[in-house]
């Protein structure tokens, strides 16, 4: 048993109690819901600047953000290669119950989790630029990563886990490498300009 | 390509359109909104949104394996979001046929530092094409 197990116990015995509040958790779990949202901010913050300069500096900051996302989706795959424990629902009989009434079961390994990690990636890249934006995108980050706890589907320290390397790997790629990978940027800024698509 | 791999695509395009109608609004790329008025802009994105949202998870129960993966969601999106903007540049440029005709400031350096969509604050992606040709026409003669 990962540490903290004893948490998804407690946290999956609440599914049934309320069934508006488990409407709800079953739309934030949805693999397509905040996904999307997600993706509609960070196109909002691509096109929506009045300042040409701002609107340059929003285009970079999406561009780190969704090189993170890809990174950090990397750093998955490399640390699934070593399956650490099964999931919850395989372990705990109230974890199944609550993937079975808001989930379905998945393939890969419970650690670490794949939606906290690209979630927290996108929500540090935007933070990084636009303050608004990333604390917007860092609630629905956390939203979705607990409401995969809550339907049994990853322990605590697997969303904990997949939170701080997508935070980690979004402030490298920030920080580190975009100002080394110059003019590549830049010049692909320009072939969109081009394009009228920046 | 499946039906849920469709709808998605839908859903991701009528998205992005609502989306690209309130950032045009905040902008003020007349050139990409559908309306005059920054507001009609703002409500139809946010009604666009809504819809595209309502209409993909009420037709459907998709808390269910679905036949697209991790990439392939990438993939969708990216098309969806291209699509959409594509649409609203089209559309808009029909709507908008008289910012066409407007003649757009060139940046002195249009060949390696092109405005971009900063030209569609003054004119529609056609009118920017069209402003285009008619400069390299004339610097041809």
């Amino acid at each position: 048993m990962p540490p903290g197990a004893q948490m998804s116990a407690w946290v999956t015995q609440f599914v049934g109690s309320v069934p508006a509040f488990d409407d709800f958790m079953r739309l934030m779990v949805n693999d397509f819901f905040i996904p999307v949202t997600i993706c509609l901010i960070l196109l909002g913050l691509w096109v929506g600047h009045p300042d040409p300069t701002r609107r340059e500096h929003l285009q970079r900051t999406v561009i780190s953000a969704c090189i993170a996302i890809g990174a950090s989706s990397a750093v998955v795959e490399l640390i699934n290669l070593h399956q650490f424990w099964p999931r919850p629902y395989e372990l705990l009989h109230s974890a199944n119950q609550a993937m079975q009434a808001l989930h379905y079961p998945s393939l890969d390994p419970s650690f670490p989790s794949n939606v906290a990690t690209i979630s927290f990636a996108a929500a540090t890249g935007a933070w990084l630029g636009h303050r608004k934006a990333g604390i917007i995108l860092y609630v629905l980050a956390s939203i979705w990563a607990l409401s995969r706890f809550y339907a049994g589907m990853h322990f605590f320290v697997d969303i904990a886990g997949g939170a701080a390397i997508g935070v980690l790997t979004s402030l490298i790629t920030t920080k580190v490498l975009m100002p080394r990978i110059e003019p590549i940027p830049t010049l692909a800024l320009r072939l969109a300009r081009f394009l009228y698509i920046a | 390509m499946g039906t849920t791999a469709i709808e998605y695509f839908s859903f991701v395009a009528i998205g992005s359109l609502g989306t690209i109608q309130i950032a045009a609004a905040c902008a003020g790329l007349k050139g990409l909104s559908f309306f005059s008025k920054p507001l009609a802009g703002y409500i139809f994105g946010v009604l666009a949104i809504i819809g595209a949202f309502c209409w993909f998870f009420a037709t459907e129960n998709r808390n269910t394996p679905s036949e697209i993966e991790g990439m392939q969601q990438v993939g969708i999106i990216l098309a969806g979001a291209m699509a959409a903007y594509v649409i609203t540049a089209a559309v808009s440029s029909l709507l908008k046929y008289r910012l066409s005709f407007q003649e757009t400031t060139p940046h002195p350096r249009q060949q390696t530092n092109p405005r971009g969509i900063e030209t569609l604050k003054e004119t529609t992606l056609i009118g920017a094409i069209r402003s285009i040709l008619k400069r390299k026409k004339h610097e041809g003669r």
